[in-house]
Parts: C-alpha cells; sequence; structure tokens
C-alpha cells in the first residue's frame, strides 16, 4: 500500500505517494527526475548515490523513500544556485578531477560535507572523507587536489 | 535490484514497536540502520511481509554513563560512536572496532544494535564488547531480558534474539583501574587476515582488581580474548592464564595473544585462512 511522504528536496518541498519498498535513490531519479544521484552497486559499497540526509551524507540506495519522510534531502542538483556552480564542483572542474564522471556527484556530497564541517581539512581528512566513495577509473589524486584548494 | 514487497511501519516507542512484532511475529523484520537488511532484502536473501522501522524511536537513540555502566541506545549510530567523548574516553576498544567499520557512509548509517543483531561473521562491534562483558537488553510485550553478548550469538546469522524482541540497549561496564583494553588485527601477523576484518581486542586484567568480576569472566592474570570470525560460533572466547610479559597488552598485542588466540580457534576455519 502506498504512503504518503513530504520532504525536503533541495529547499522544495516535496509530496508524494510512494511504495514503501522504493529507495531513495528511486524516488529521486525516478519519481522527481533528479537523476544526478547515480545508481551504481545499490548495495552501500559505492558511494556514487551520496546524497545529504538531514545534514548527513548517507548511500541513498540503502534508504527506503518512506524513511526520508519529514527530513531533509539534499542532491547534486540543488549545489548549483545562479550565480554558478559550487565551489567544490568548480574545483574539480578546475582540477580535472573527473574522469567518466559516474562518480563525482556522491564524491562532491561527500566532500561538501567534509569542507562544511571543516574548511581546511588535510589530506588524511579528505581521503578518510571520501573513503566510502569509489571511483574506478582511479582518478582519486586529482579528486583530492581539487577538494584541498577549495 | 528491487526490494520485494513489504508494509513497511514505524512505530514511535518501543511498546508500539513490541505490540507490531508480537502481531507478525516471524513475518516481520526489524529495521534499524538498513546497511545490512537492505541488501539482504535486495539479493533476495530475506523477505519478510513486515518491516518494523525504528527510526522514530527517540528513547532508542543516545548514550548515558549509569553509576558503572554505560548504556549505549540500540539506534546509536557507528558514526557517532567514533566521536562521542564518552566513548573516547572509557572505551576506546570500542571506538577502534567502530572506525573500522565499513566506509564513512556506512557508519553515518549502520547502528550498534543492527551490528550485534545481524550477526555477520565480520562484525567489527561485537568483539570489542564481549571483551568489556557488555550485556544486551532484549524487550518484547512480554518483559524484557539481559543477555550478556559473550552468549547472544548462536552462530552466523543466529542468534538469542525472538522474532517477538528488540534489542534497545546494550550495557557495557566501564573498565576500571588495572583493566587495559587494547585492539589488534591481524594483519601485523597475516595481511590475509586484515581482509576478513578480524579485530581480537584484548581486555587483560594484569593485577588483581578487586571484587569486580564481570559476568563470570578472568581476573588476575587471565585475559580476555574475543575474536571475530574465527569458528561456528564465530566469537569465541579463550580464557587462558597469560604470561608475565603479557602485562602489557598494548605493546604488541597480536603478538603475544597470538599462541593463545590460535590454539582456542575452531581449525576447521581458522586454520586455512591463518596458515598455522
Amino acid at each position: 500500500m502506498k504512503k504518503l511522504i513530504k520532504l525536503t528536496v533541495n529547499d522544495r518541498e516535496v509530496e508524494a505517494a510512494v511504495e514503501p519498498n522504493l529507495t531513495l535513490t528511486d524516488f529521486l531519479r525516478y519519481e522527481l527526475n533528479l537523476t544526478g544521484t547515480k545508481k551504481g552497486c545499490e548495495t552501500g559499497d559505492c558511494g556514487a548515490c551520496t546524497v545529504i540526509l538531514d545534514g548527513i551524507p548517507v548511500n541513498s540506495c540503502l534508504v527506503l523513500a518512506v524513511q526520508a519522510n519529514g527530513r531533509k534531502v539534499e542532491t547534486i542538483e540543488g549545489l548549483a544556485t545562479e550565480e554558478g556552480l559550487h565551489p567544490v564542483q568548480d574545483a574539480f572542474v578546475e582540477h580535472g578531477a573527473i574522469q567518466c564522471g559516474f562518480c563525482s556527484p556522491g564524491m562532491i556530497m561527500s566532500a561538501k560535507h567534509l569542507l562544511d564541517k571543516n574548511p581546511k581539512p588535510d589530506e588524511g581528512e579528505i581521503r578518510a572523507a571520501i573513503a566510502g566513495n569509489l571511483c574506478r577509473c582511479t582518478g582519486y589524486q586529482k579528486i583530492i587536489d581539487a577538494i584541498k584548494s577549495v | 535490484m528491487l526490494l520485494p514487497k513489504f508494509d513497511f511501519h514505524e512505530p514511535t516507542s518501543v511498546d508500539e514497536a513490541c505490540e507490531i512484532l508480537a502481531t507478525f511475529g516471524p513475518k516481520a523484520k526489524v529495521l534499524a540502520g538498513g546497511t545490512d537488511l537492505m541488501v539482504n532484502l535486495k539479493k533476495k536473501i530475506l523477505a519478510p511481509e513486515n518491516l518494523v522501522c525504528l527510526s522514530r524511536i527517540d528513547s532508542l537513540h543516545g548514550i548515558v554513563e549509569e553509576k558503572d555502566q554505560i548504556v549505549i541506545g540500540g539506534r546509536y549510530t557507528v558514526a557517532e560512536l567514533t566521536v562521542d567523548p564518552l566513548v573516547e574516553k572509557k572505551l576506546g576498544a570500542l571506538r577502534s572496532g567502530a572506525r573500522a567499520l565499513g566506509s564513512p557512509l556506512v557508519r553515518n548509517r549502520a547502528t550498534i544494535a543492527g551490528n550485534i543483531g545481524s550477526a555477520r561473521p565480520a562484525a567489527d562491534l561485537p568483539p570489542s564488547l564481549i571483551a568489556y562483558g557488555a550485556t544486551v537488553i532484549l524487550v518484547s510485550s512480554q518483559g524484557k531480558r539481559e543477555v550478556p553478548l559473550g552468549d547472544f550469538f548462536k552462530g552466523p546469522g543466529f542468534t538469542e534474539l525472538r522474532p517477538e524482541e528488540v534489542l534497545t540497549e546494550v550495557r557495557v561496564p566501564v573498565p576500571t583501574a588495572g583493566q587495559a583494553p587494547a585492539t589488534s588485527t591481524w594483519a601485523c601477523a597475516r595481511p590475509r587476515i586484515a581482509t576478513w576484518s578480524m579485530w581480537p581486542p584484548i581486555l587483560p586484567w594484569t593485577r588483581r582488581t578487586g571484587p569486580s568480576k564481570p559476568h563470570g569472566l578472568s581476573w588476575g592474570r587471565w585475559a580476555r580474548h574475543p575474536c571475530g570470525p574465527a569458528g561456528p560460533k564465530r566469537h569465541w572466547l579463550v580464557r587462558s592464564r597469560t604470561r608475565r610479559s603479557f602485562s602489557r597488552p598494548e605493546k604488541r598485542p597480536a603478538r603475544t595473544a597470538s599462541p593463545l588466540m590460535t590454539s582456542g580457534a575452531q581449525p576447521a576455519i581458522a586454520r586455512p585462512w591463518w596458515g598455522f
């Protein structure tokens, strides 16, 4: 039976009736067309589906849409403003920290959360913060350089 | 990967959760952080008709020191354990286990009750908790009971937890003076084991430290060496008289403990991996 949920996605109130077995990733991608959040392993290993839920980065593939009821979700689409890209996105572009780009949305969300908490992280802290985001192109060094430069 | 169909329940109190579980029995599963259960649902290993989500039960979230125990709510996340000042100050071995668990994203969701209740062989929290002599509180509509964590696990995926019960809190006795918790991975001895999440925390009693003898465990120059996946029951306990040189476990704990650990492991599982 569908359940009615109300949540805030990128500062926008969203109301929808969803099946209980719909994951937050699928809800964002297929119901709200926010396809920036990627589906990778779908088992919480790769971090491609990282979103920020109530201020904490999580694997949205392991969260049910109904669990996000009443909560605040930030996705990659919510970072850029009318003034331009978010500084983390700018840094990724500047440093070429993108190869195939599939891990980038998750990586950027994890990096944004780290920089919100700790504006000047050292390399160890950066590596620890993005440990849950896998880059199969193995372009980690440029990603770390980009985050350091923000 | 599609999830099977289920009904979703979101109780706001433990009593309400127990009522739901009593109604549906084995047809219901408790959802704590979901980092394990959701994967099992996707892989079709489990297909419960009802999911009982604990995320709205505020009383299960928190940590408090009560007399000589630290009481950790079942919904306390592993990420919170890694940064909690009380855990850092008094339960260093638990903190080490928490820091080793999964990735930051998984730690943000995973809960202490889930890590214990799922009884996964590679779980990172139970070994140190057993070493501390922790107990778990299991609540159902019939009442509540306290089970020592050392007796809680029955095998991979099997525990004392009945279908109608909720693991509400973990009670950890605060180590007293003279108790020296330490953790060690087997990376020192066998790098392959490190990939297998082997965490043998060591909690030796270097001196007779007075009357404290929690749950009938060792004291004097005896030590507890609970260990990760090293046998069918996965968390075995070696009670062995240690050598005098072992009185400072923080110095090379894996080396001093290894003969004791290997002698207590189940050979069928342990030896091919350990190569002893």
